[in-house]
């Protein structure tokens, strides 16, 4: 890899999410432009702690397998280190070390001979507790402390590594980084980064190119984004004839999923864009430039996540379609539900006191719940879940099987069907286990004492 | 006229895990201005609407983009046991009727 400051950078994320399945076509016209680096992000936290807690992945093997061979072939070709961010949907060291293999058992299927790195940012529960009581973790504005002995309960906590770590391994000589949980827009920058481009260039890419197409008109993430990242510049452009990146799109994309789009906070620094300028290129591309700052007068702070386990899940759907039943619903289900609650209360089962029980009705409120401004059903049917969660599946299980019956023979006024059933279930059964249920510890930062001293780095060699 | 009939863009996502976002793109420079001067002055109808304390409100406005951000904290974090909507994305609903 070449070293100090280059002319031109050019990155390729390849869509908004490894396993999205960008078109053949776009990818190939993307390869012909000759990137010097192949990015996606494997990872999310929208999808919630289960893929955490449980280390699961919201894409399939297959999927993820798919794209990341088109990606190892072309890299192959090319001499562009490969780069997957947030591997297996969480980021945990389990999620690298199954990307790893995936990644070897397509060197061997390809003839390829890649260095592999394996960048690790699993912590040990143990562990942040001790940085927690060393002052070492910092609450999130308007997150609550954490409160000692929380972070040890976890089932598993990642923390987002800056883009350190994985300029080390491409510096290194890897032809593939495959990194545990990290800033999604570290792993596009890193590239750049380490072929010495202005940090706020590498960075504003970065921001950009986190959710492939989504950033072009019509948006698509499950499509190329091109960048060719300068000094002075960074040009943005879909190589999907079919989409075109416009100054709106490309700012409208700064904004997404962030809480602030005058600024972005990563581990290094604060990305401030309130003075960066979007302009048309071409018909299709766009050029991003102005006064924009990467600030590095912060205190290097990594995002923390973890999952803690409050029990197990299950749950049953119905469908309401009594017109009285309908109408009255407003009215008829809050008493529905208290005399649900007395029955399972008379049947005295252990440790129903800690469980949850809800009845989500869509069709009235089953969004919003106690904020939804309309107080009535407007339409013809509803459909009710009803969902428990407790601290054992058999207890969740147990308690839904009681409140699915109550709730199908519920009486309320007006009743015309005597007790043939208040709910049409779609399944049978018609109670559903779902499994461990996770929540987010409260948000917070950790402060490391240098950009990868809570990283792990494995390079592995596959010989031809 | 409500807001949903004033935008070309009008969105909700999670940002993060703890943080609600609506991202608001305005049909024209007139619209964007109704709303800004609306609801910089009234902060606290904006956070009424969206279920949270005035102070918890954070209102960017973005002239040259004709957009507008508004970011609240989440009641529960993404995915807690009494979420309703992992992703935060059809929270929008709670915005489409407000007066513009």
């Amino acid at each position: 890899m070449s070293s100090g400051v280059a002319e031109e950078t050019r990155v390729l994320g390849v869509s908004g999410f490894l396993g999205y399945g960008f078109p053949e076509q776009s990818f190939e016209d993307a390869v012909a432009r000759r990137p010097q680096f192949i990015v996606c992000d494997a990872g999310t936290n929208d999808a919630g702690p289960y893929y955490l807690g449980a280390g699961a992945s919201i894409a399939s093997y297959a999927a993820c397998k798919r794209d990341l061979s088109l990606m190892m072939v072309a890299g192959a070709a090319l001499g562009a280190p490969v780069i997957i961010g947030s591997a297996w949907t969480s980021g945990s060291d389990a999620g690298v070390d199954l990307m790893v293999s995936m990644a070897q058992e397509i060197a061997g299927e390809h003839g390829l001979a890649p260095r592999i790195a394996a960048v690790y940012s699993e912590q040990s529960p143990k562990a942040m507790e001790a940085m927690r009581a060393a002052g070492r973790i910092v609450a999130l504005p308007g997150q609550p402390d954490m409160l000692p002995g929380v972070m040890e309960e976890s089932t598993r906590i990642v923390c987002a590594m800056g883009a350190e770590p994985i300029v080390a391994a491409l510096q290194k000589g890897a032809d593939v980084v495959i990194a545990g949980r990290a800033s999604d827009a570290a792993i596009y920058a890193a590239g750049p980064l380490a072929r010495g481009a202005a940090p706020e260039r590498a960075w504003h890419a970065g921001r950009i190119l986190e959710c492939g197409a989504c950033a072009a008109d019509p948006g698509d993430s499950a499509d190329c984004l091109f960048a060719t990242v300068t000094n002075a510049d960074v040009i943005l452009e879909p190589t999907n004839a079919e989409l075109r990146c416009t100054p709106s799109s490309v700012a409208a994309h700064a904004m997404y999923e962030t809480s602030s789009c005058l600024e972005a906070r990563e581990p290094s620094g604060l990305l401030v864009l309130e003075n960066a300028v979007y302009e048309a290129a071409t018909d299709r591309s766009v050029r991003i430039s102005g006064h924009v700052e990467f600030k590095t007068d912060v205190t290097y702070s990594m995002r923390v996540e973890g999952a803690l386990h409050r029990g197990y899940r299950a749950i049953s759907v119905g469908g309401i379609r009594d017109p009285r039943l309908v109408q009255d619903i407003h009215t008829a289900l809050p008493l529905i539900e208290q005399d649900v609650r007395r029955r399972i209360e008379i049947m005295g089962m252990p440790g129903y006191e800690g469980s949850l029980m809800r009845l989500i009705l869509y069709g009235l409120n089953g969004v919003l719940g106690s904020r939804e401004p309309h107080t009535v059903a407007m339409g013809h049917e509803l459909a009710l879940v009803i969902d428990v969660v407790a601290k054992t599946q058999k207890l969740a299980d147990d308690i839904l099987a009681l409140a699915r019956a109550y709730v199908l023979h519920a009486d309320f006024p007006g009743r015309l069907n005597a007790n043939a059933g208040n709910l049409a279930f779609p399944f049978s059964p018609s109670d559903v286990p779902l499994g461990e249920v996770y929540e987010y510890l409260p948000g917070c930062v950790v402060l490391p004492d240098t950009p990868v001293s809570l990283i792990r780095s494995e390079f592995h060699e596959i010989s031809s | 006229m409500r807001l949903v009939d004033a935008v070309t863009v009008l969105r909700s996502k999670n940002a993060g895990p703890y943080h609600l976002t609506f991202d608001i793109f305005f049909r024209d420079a007139a619209a964007f201005a109704a709303f800004s001067e609306k609801w910089a002055s009234e902060p606290e109808s904006l956070g009424a609407s969206l279920g949270v304390a005035s102070e918890d409100v954070r209102l960017e406005l973005l002239a040259t983009l004709g957009a507008a951000k508004v970011t609240v904290p989440r009641a529960n974090s993404a995915g807690a046991a009494t979420d309703t909507d992992v992703l935060g994305c059809q929270q929008v609903a709670l915005m489409m009727d407000m007066a513009l």
